[in-house]
């Protein structure tokens, strides 16, 4: 895409630049009363401003209220400047006015009479020269394989009437001609190069050869005219048909009015006229019939008849070849930068997949280790439980012999009840009943310890549920009931209500619970006075629950603060030290996070924190309790 | 019928009085009272130490089981308590298992007896019975300790010296000469003695005498 982008940018850029260069003088609004004649510049715009300025002036007299500039312009800029109505009259060469006739309407109204000493009437036309002594040359088919030398490619007389001639012997100048050396002007050249031999042939005006002949610049005797011609009153060689002069035309926009004005003035302009004589001519003529320069044109196929020929391959190569080559360079280079962008492309694409394939690999890997890391994890997990419920073994045993304790009471009191009952002792009846069913209460509550303990006990993967967190936290106190006594040590609950569900692992929050509460009861067990641990549940303010467990000991060194989350690190003796460890690991891959602080009153405070689960269910809330 | 099969108020007698259970927990605690009761005696519960204490009214006989571990005040606490106040309610301790420590410090501190949880109904309902016979037991013998002290308040110094002297077995003689009396007079304050502390025999006197909390100071 890019490089299509590029190569058509260079082909219109040029073009572009042509168009508007060199008449931003016309761009201004012509004042009023100024008239504007275009003058065709073919030797440059000074030598034409200062050739046409006497004619202006001499119009401007002429004509009292207006005012005439003389406008000197290319080949290219006439046209622009006539399409664009900046100009009232044109003076050009015949070959430009056909053209300008054509596409724009101009109208002729006076031709041109030359200068006197070059002309007699007013129609022109061209002689094909060569040296008298070559004897190679005889005819304008003779040409073939020869150097020639021409004023421009576009010059009317100065090449366009031979190369009509030359077309009509079968010559094509531009493919069978050895060489064509453009000169521009003057002519003089033209014949001077000829003479001297350093062309083979060229072509001129005709009447230049006679006036450099009058003038004894050269001798007629040496120069030979190719095809020459004999026409009845026309005082010179010719190698062409005769043309009219160059004529001055009226735009259509131009008015009828002012137009009449400027044709009576200039055909009144006396050939002994200061004007007539400063330009160089002999005055003007009614305007004259320019058919043969159209049958000229049309037969060399070129402006204004280009449109309609036959656009042939060798036709577009020889009209457009700087650019073909331009194109063709920017292609190369495009193919060039494309192949090298494709390589680059290929090899980047060959890179990328190798490190997708790595990357894979590592994912993998990683994976792998993870999930090593999370099997490891839930072992230690585990074993910390039951590490902790070791721990607990007195506490546990308490708890299960308290219901043991009631069920063997109630049991033995019945015995002794029932072996002497009445049988019609209704109340006692009645009153055995009631401690069967306390017997039966007793022994669900045994069975729940024994529940609660194979849970901490099986070993099994963690599944997250949708809990409330206060029913865990009251479970956990159960469970570390009979170790709160033993330190007699009181445990104050503050459980905000209403609290919204956490997803997590309910053995494994308790176990957080079971550690949190143990380590408490360890910071307060050499205190003297009153042992107290406070638990309370509530949000803050990133929408999070939070569990802080805070005891009135005497609070952790400021080493031992993030210390105390590494693992084995304990300052119990017999403890394990995975216990916090663990229970960080647990929080942190629930999504929560662990810390510890001291209070301001001395003691310690353990905090973790739990997103909130997306979808709050209740349903589960204070099963356990 | 055996005789710890007893209902309430008839049976062999020895049946009869209060046993204070003292229990945070609410089931070991009814439980216990529902044991208890079969057999005649009166129960009364109480959740946590101080609340007995609040409402504790000596009466005779009874006696007192409490559970080791309690929150707030515990057995061992509660005993020390009563200890403190005077008052000789035998006082049955209930441990768990592994609570031998504690079970010895109560023991020192002069617990009637320990119990380990779980236990047996009828080891608890003997040492019941036997704690409520020690409470009796200890009432009689400090009721006759009163009188004896009682009786010898009434003596006058005079008397009370020369009790001191017969009850080493000094005689008659040795006494008037140590306290630079005659020997009737001496004669006179013994038969006083003998009257006073209703005694008709030297034994009686010696045992009287050699009980009384005065007497050991």
């Amino acid at each position: 895409m890019a490089i299509l982008v590029a190569f058509v940018l260079a082909l219109v850029a040029p073009t572009v630049a042509f168009a508007v260069g060199g008449i931003s003088h016309l761009s201004e609004p012509r004042k009023p009363g100024e008239v504007r004649i275009a003058v065709l510049a073919f030797r440059g715009k000074e030598s034409a401003l200062k050739q046409w300025k006497p004619v202006a002036d001499f119009l401007e007299t002429s004509i009292p209220g207006r005012t005439f500039h003389v406008v000197p312009l290319t080949l290219s800029e006439m046209s622009s400047a006539v399409a664009g109505d900046e100009v009232d009259f044109v003076l050009s060469n015949p070959g430009n006015y056909v053209v300008l006739e054509s596409k724009f309407g101009v109208t002729r109204m006076a031709t041109l009479r030359p200068e006197r000493s070059v002309l007699i009437g007013n129609v022109f036309g061209a002689v094909i020269v060569t040296r008298s002594d070559r004897e190679d040359i005889q005819t304008i088919n003779d040409l073939d394989d020869k150097s020639f030398m021409a004023v421009r490619k576009t010059a009317f007389g100065g090449f366009q009437m031979a190369w009509l001639e030359m077309k009509a012997a079968g010559i094509d100048p531009f493919t069978d001609l050895k060489s064509i050396e453009y000169v521009g002007f003057p002519q003089d050249r033209i014949v001077l190069s000829v003479l001297n031999g350093e062309v083979d042939a060229g072509t001129v005006r005709s009447g230049v050869l006679e006036s450099m002949a009058r003038d004894g610049r050269i001798n007629l005797a040496s120069a030979r005219v190719l095809g020459s011609k004999d026409v009845e009153g026309f005082p010179y060689l010719l190698s062409t048909r005769l043309y009219p002069e160059w004529p001055i035309a009226k735009l259509r926009h131009t008015s009828q009015e002012l137009s009449q004005k400027v044709v009576v003035a200039l055909l009144g302009m006396d050939v002994d006229h200061p004007a007539a004589i400063a330009s160089g001519i002999s005055g003007w003529t009614v305007p004259l019939d320019y058919l043969p320069v159209h049958e000229t044109l049309r037969e060399l196929n070129i402006a204004p008849y280009d449109a309609p020929v036959e656009i042939t391959l060798e036709l577009l190569i020889g009209q457009y070849w700087h650019w073909l080559v331009f194109a063709g360079v920017l292609v190369t280079i495009a193919i060039f930068w494309g192949v090298q962008v494709e390589r680059l492309v290929a090899r980047r694409t060959v890179q990328l997949s190798e490190a997708n394939l790595e990357l894979k690999r590592q994912i993998e890997e990683r994976k792998r280790h993870e999930g090593i890391a999370q099997r490891r994890q839930n072992e230690l997990a585990h074993i910390s439980r039951v590490n902790t419920l070791g721990e607990l073994a007195a506490s546990l045993a308490h708890e299960i012999n308290q219901p043991l304790s009631a069920i063997t009471n109630y049991a033995q009191g019945c015995v002794r009840r029932m072996k002497t009952l009445q049988l019609d002792d209704a109340s006692g009846t009645e009153a055995i009943l009631g401690a069967m069913q306390r017997v039966t209460s007793e022994a669900e509550r045994a069975g729940e310890v024994i529940r609660r303990i194979r849970r901490m006990v099986r070993k099994s993967e963690p599944t997250l549920k949708d809990l409330s967190i206060n029913p865990l936290v009251r479970e956990a106190v159960e469970i570390s009931y009979a170790e709160i006594e033993r330190q007699n040590a009181e445990i104050t609950l503050e459980l905000e209500a209403d609290l919204p569900a956490v997803s997590v692992d309910r053995v494994q929050i308790e176990q957080v619970l079971l550690n949190l509460i143990g380590n408490g009861l360890e910071a307060i067990s050499k205190i003297d006075g009153p042992r107290r641990i406070f638990i309370r549940t509530d949000r803050n303010e990133t929408d999070e629950l939070v569990v802080s467990v805070r005891d009135n000991g005497c609070g952790v060194s400021q080493d031992h603060l993030e210390q105390m989350f590494e693992p084995f690190f304990s300052t119990k003796t017999g403890g394990m030290g995975m216990g916090l460890s663990i229970s960080r690991t647990i929080i942190e891959t629930c999504g929560g996070r662990l810390w510890a602080e001291n209070t301001a009153q001395g003691g310690a405070i353990i905090r973790f924190s739990l997103p909130i689960a997306k979808e709050i269910e209740q349903k589960d809330a204070d099963h356990a309790a | 019928m055996p005789p710890d099969t007893a209902l309430p108020s008839e049976g062999s007698g020895q049946t009869s009085g209060t046993v204070y259970v003292v229990d945070d927990d609410e089931a070991v605690r009814e439980s216990l009272s529902w044991l208890i009761s079969s057999v005649g005696l009166k129960v009364e519960t109480y959740g946590s130490a101080q609340e007995f204490l609040d409402a504790f009214d000596a009466e005779c006989p009874a006696c007192l089981i409490v559970d080791v571990r309690m929150p707030g005040m515990n057995g061992l606490e509660l005993q020390r308590r009563l200890a403190d106040k005077s008052i000789c309610l035998p006082v049955i301790v209930v441990t768990g298992h592994g609570d031998v420590q504690m079970a010895v410090h109560a023991m020192k501190d002069g617990a009637f007896d320990f119990i380990e949880k779980p236990y047996n109904d009828q080891a608890i309902l003997d040492q019941v019975q036997k704690a409520i016979a020690e409470c009796a037991n200890r009432h009689s013998k400090e009721s006759s300790r009163l009188e004896v002290e009682e009786m010898i308040n009434q003596l006058t110094p005079r008397e009370r010296e020369v009790m001191d002297k017969i009850i080493t077995g000094e005689t008659n003689k040795t006494i008037a000469q140590s306290l630079s009396i005659s020997d009737k007079t001496v004669e006179a304050h013994r038969s006083k003695v003998m009257e006073k502390m209703q005694s008709t025999s030297m034994a009686d006197l010696m045992r009287k005498a050699l009980g009384s909390q005065s007497f050991t100071n």
